[in-house]
């Protein structure tokens, strides 16, 4: 069998670039609602019975994330409608929406490359990606396709005049509404997923001339960090990596057993039989 | 009654078509059962099916009624001593007393997080040692050329690790001088080399 000397195959940049990349997965889905309320376990081999909070398949993607204060008072309503319609014997149509979520061997946008809108009033108008939302493949570029949106909703009941302000509304990639844009020709165009030589990563190139499309730095940006080389250490809760690298780990020709009778002290004549085969 | 339930099984191994032996997998519920011939759960049973109005109420051993008196003030927490059945007095026990043992982490480096450097950290390993082993052809001749401590992945601890780490250099000298035979007693782990009983053989 041939083997290659690189064992190690690199990810795609699409499958990990986001901002909440470190989001726990277990926090996430408590935002989301779509956990388990109960658990109707052992019924002798036949599967569990699960009650859910928001039952996944009525769980429906936005651009929004789920930990934002207006995503977490939706979810938190409609557990409540759903756990109503529940006790109240009614019946409850669960959304059963079809993802949107493209493959990431397919996207190819992140937030601060340009792009340009193929569609609408604004055709042709080029721009920068703020916002990038994988769920729904959904990207928002920064004074394109924006509504006239109030400051402050329900300002006018305090006596206040209200204040209006320009607000991007998303544009979707799968209905190919936004396109890249080939930072050598200025011109419109689609990218894959190259292997470098040396197969350590991989590159964005464009289809059309090849050349490759570095990703913006802006992509690497997360909750935690700008960069991840400039990432600040909390003294009292990080471990350093310096620290986090080192192998302490000795070997030594012991059983478990043995090396806890030599930490207490206590001295054994016979060794365990050690056979060949 | 019991004798319609008795099933003859066979000891010979023989399967049999009575139904004794297709069970439901749970156990086969008659809706509304009340009556003389109860099959299934009974009504007390009830209160653990899942349902709309009234899931599996955790029947608290502390405010079920059914449950022995010892049990009513039941809070959870072990006991500290007995009750005494002669006195009836509650008498401690200090050897039953939970003792918490904190280690001392004074000098102790690691915290409860591990730094978001470590990731480009490793990252920067990978490809250091990977681009070794593209320089060099194969990963054996790559390790030489790197740093133990540096490689990553780090290197796997085999039975082939620790035979060279503890048994290889004497086995290699042995050789060479010409000696076989047992070599040191596994026992003697502190200075393997000096206490080996080496008998000398001709070939």
């Amino acid at each position: 069998m041939w083997l290659s000397p690189v064992r190690h195959l690199p990810r795609i940049p699409s499958s990990y670039l986001d901002y909440s990349r470190h989001m726990p997965k277990k926090y996430v889905d408590r935002m989301k609602r779509t956990i388990p309320k109960k658990v109707f376990g052992g019924r002798f081999g036949a599967p569990d019975v699960v009650e859910w909070k928001i039952h996944p398949d009525d769980y429906v993607e936005t651009g929004t994330r789920p930990w934002e204060q207006d995503m977490v008072n939706k979810n938190l309503e409609r557990e409540n409608r759903y756990s109503q319609a529940n006790i109240g014997k009614k019946f409850y149509e669960l959304k059963k929406e079809v993802s949107k979520k493209m493959d990431d061997e397919k996207w190819h946008i992140f937030v601060g490359d340009r792009v340009q809108v193929m569609v609408g009033k604004e055709k042709g108008k080029q721009g920068t990606v703020i916002k990038v939302s994988r769920d729904t493949s959904e990207v928002w570029v920064e004074n394109v396709n924006c509504v006239l949106e109030e400051e402050q909703t329900g300002a006018e009941k305090f006596g206040i005049d209200n204040s209006f302000r320009w607000k991007e509304k998303p544009l979707s990639v799968v209905e190919a509404e936004v396109m890249l844009v080939d930072p050598n020709d200025e011109e419109t165009c689609t990218a894959q997923w190259v292997i470098s030589p040396d197969g350590s990563e991989y590159l964005r190139k464009s289809t059309r001339s090849g050349f490759e499309i570095p990703i913006p730095s802006q992509a690497l940006m997360t909750y935690e960090y700008i960069q991840p080389e400039k990432y600040i250490e909390v003294s009292e809760k990080d471990t350093p990596s310096s620290i986090a690298l080192t192998r302490t780990y000795v070997p030594k020709l012991a059983t478990f057993a043995e090396e806890i009778n030599e930490h207490h002290g206590i001295s054994t004549s016979t060794r365990p039989h050690s056979y060949w085969y | 009654v019991m004798a319609v339930n008795l099933v003859r099984t066979s000891t010979r191994g023989v399967r049999s078509l009575n139904q004794a032996h297709f069970n439901a997998p749970w156990p086969f519920v008659k809706k509304g059962a009340y009556g003389q011939r109860k099959i299934g759960p009974f009504r007390t049973e009830k209160n653990k099916w899942p349902g709309p109005d009234r899931q599996f109420p955790e029947l608290s051993p502390k405010w079920n009624k059914e449950n022995p008196a010892i049990l009513h003030n039941y809070t959870g927490v072990r006991p500290e001593g007995y009750i005494d059945e002669v006195s009836g007095k509650f008498i401690a026990v200090p050897e039953m007393r939970t003792e918490i043992i904190a280690p001392d982490l004074t000098e102790f480096k690691l915290k409860p997080y591990v730094s978001y450097r470590t990731d480009v950290d490793i990252e920067k390993r990978r490809k250091e040692y990977e681009a070794k082993v593209r320089e060099k052809g194969s990963e054996a001749l790559a390790d030489l050329y790197t740093n133990e401590d540096q490689r990553w992945p780090p290197p796997k601890m085999t039975a082939e690790t620790l035979f060279e780490l503890v048994y290889a250099e004497e086995v290699r000298r042995n050789y060479k001088e010409g000696k076989y035979g047992s070599v040191s007693t596994v026992s003697d782990t502190e200075n393997p080399v000096a206490k080996s009983e080496i008998k000398e053989t001709t070939r």
